[in-house]
């Protein structure tokens, strides 16, 4: 999935103006960290890109396509396309890892059989087949993040968005996340990763954009 | 970036494989996809009501007393009205004749009227018989032998060939006033006034049963709605979840309107089960009533056709009032 943003400015009712005029090209099949201390708008730019939140100015373009030019039914069919990680994991304690991971797969309505293939591949990439019964709660905070970046990448999305994703864990934990996304930007999904540990950014050696109080202040370089 | 070109390609040939996937199971609709997700989560909802029984059972049983009330009533308007069509009565219209009228001419009425083919027979009352029945019954001799002249007109007594019944009301009224119409009548009475009273009853009864239907049923919208709204509700982080993975509303109100569904089935379910334990309980004091009148009346419940129909409202109830909360609040749970 290709991403531009041109002049996007977003400005919340409470007069507060998290973006201004950004701008940025994101490649089919590239890999790029978003940086910046908090508030800086790294969320807010990912929100924008899953249509949570719309924005006030510019314009967006996925694949060419005007992100505003999409009516209300056309987001689900967007998200689709779009997998996403979070810090704080939104995985559903009431199920086990594999219904947890079977969900966006559930949601398109693929068969049965498909799904239990798609999410063992999952669950095998990132290490936890032997815990798809688990309920996650049972499972490490390494382990869940892990679930979630299962989750995210078994409807093979064209667009993987991480935010925050090594938030709470370990260094060497955090590598490892690190790592996954690069293997699947690998075999051509175009990844996105806000986080601000920036000794890890640099040591990831890829396109680092950097925000600060809602502008692109740094495009490029390895941070 | 100094891989890019290698990656780009790979990129292009995932972004096609990508591509064709989406038109192959994202994109195109199938039946048979459509239906597998509905039973699903037919089966799905119901799983996760016997999960939360107490709380189920306590809502189906909310719906269901809601529900017996209006049907209870409608049993109970069937049977009396069953009972009150068996109820016949031989009846008598009774023509006053004008007061000037020479006893040829009444007679002559006398005999058209014995003619007409809805009409048994004709009793002539002349006005000297009406006075002496009238000296026996009323103990006004004194009074009445000290009039002048007989005040009493000439009295046809016309018994209709019909019996009269709730059903058969209306041809006699009409009977009456055919009678009424002949000139020689000055006023002519039907003597059905219980069996009107009661068809007034009867229809008395059935619109209050029809308002407290109505009532009844709106609360069943109102108890299905809170309950969604709560399911809804402590469903939050599922939602929203769902949302971000690009669920469809209509997927995301569908595991709701089921749960409304099978409240609404449950509750119209045990709706007539009270309906019959109900009847049965009061069917053996009711038969001895009956017997006491002789009549070949047998107590009545629910038929199947009722109870197909008392679960097909429920049910509907049960899906519209789910609808309309989930509606309102899967609009209020938005990702942010």
């Amino acid at each position: 999935m290709e991403i531009e943003f041109q002049r996007v400015g977003k400005k919340y009712e409470s007069g507060q103006e998290a973006l201004s005029n950004v701008n940025f090209h994101l490649q089919q099949g590239e890999m790029a960290f978003l940086t910046g201390h908090s508030g800086a708008g790294k969320s807010t730019l990912m929100k924008l890109m899953m249509m949570i939140e719309r924005q006030t100015s510019g314009q967006i373009l996925v694949d060419g396509i005007d992100l505003r030019t999409l009516s209300r039914r056309a987001i689900p069919q967007h998200r689709r396309r779009v997998g996403v990680v979070f810090q704080n994991h939104q995985l559903l304690f009431d199920r086990s890892v594999f219904h947890n991971v079977a969900l966006p797969l559930q949601v398109s309505g693929a068969d049965p059989q498909q799904i239990a293939k798609r999410v063992r591949a999952a669950l095998d990439k990132v290490g936890l087949l032997d815990k798809e019964k688990y309920n996650p709660m049972a499972l490490s905070g390494g382990e869940q993040q892990r679930v979630g970046i299962a989750r995210a990448v078994v409807n093979k999305p064209e667009l993987l968005l991480a935010d925050e994703p090594t938030g709470n864990l370990d260094p060497k934990l955090s590598t490892e996340i690190m790592n996954l996304f690069q293997e699947f930007n690998r075999v051509g999904v175009t990844v996105l990763v806000a986080s601000h540990d920036l000794a890890l950014v640099a040591r990831m050696r890829h396109r680092v954009l950097t925000l600060n109080q809602g502008r692109m202040v740094n495009d490029g370089g390895f941070g | 970036m100094a891989q890019k070109p290698n990656q780009q390609r790979g990129a292009t040939r995932e972004s096609i494989k990508a591509t064709k996937h989406n038109l192959q199971t994202r994109s195109s609709f199938h039946l048979g996809k459509y239906l597998r997700q509905h039973q699903t989560t037919l089966t799905e909802s119901f799983m996760r009501l016997v999960g939360y029984p107490l709380s189920s059972v306590m809502t189906v049983m909310v719906i269901a007393i809601a529900l017996s009330l209006p049907g209870g009533l409608y049993v109970l308007l069937k049977n009396v009205q069953s009972v009150t069509d068996q109820w016949e009565q031989q009846s008598v219209i009774t023509l006053y004749l004008f007061p000037g009228l020479e006893d040829t001419q009444a007679l002559a009425l006398s005999h058209r009227v014995s003619a007409q083919i809805d009409v048994a027979s004709v009793e002539y009352i002349s006005k000297e018989e009406g006075l002496r029945y009238f000296e026996r019954s009323s103990g006004y001799e004194q009074i009445l032998s000290a009039l002048p002249e007989n005040p009493l007109p000439i009295v046809l007594r016309v018994i209709p060939k019909e019996l009269v019944d709730v059903t058969t009301l209306s041809n006699l009224q009409a009977l009456r006033d055919q009678l009424a119409s002949q000139e020689e009548v000055e006023y002519a009475e039907l003597d059905a006034q219980w069996l009107q009273r009661l068809a007034n009853i009867l229809s008395f009864g059935q619109r209050f049963a029809y308002a407290l239907s109505v009532l009844l049923v709106v609360a069943v919208f109102l108890i299905v709605g809170n309950t969604i709204r709560m399911a809804v509700e402590s469903r939050r982080d599922e939602v929203l979840v769902m949302k971000l993975v690009g669920a469809t509303d209509a997927y995301i109100r569908r595991p709701f309107l089921y749960m409304g569904f099978w409240f609404g089935v449950l509750g119209g379910f045990f709706a007539s089960l009270c309906i019959f334990s109900l009847s049965w309980w009061v069917s053996a004091p009711a038969e001895r009533l009956i017997d006491l009148y002789q009549s070949g009346f047998q107590l009545q419940t629910f038929n199947a056709d009722e109870i197909v129909l008392c679960l097909t409202i429920s049910a509907f109830v049960g899906v519209i009032g789910a609808w309309i909360a989930v509606n309102r609040h899967i609009a209020n749970i938005e990702l942010q």
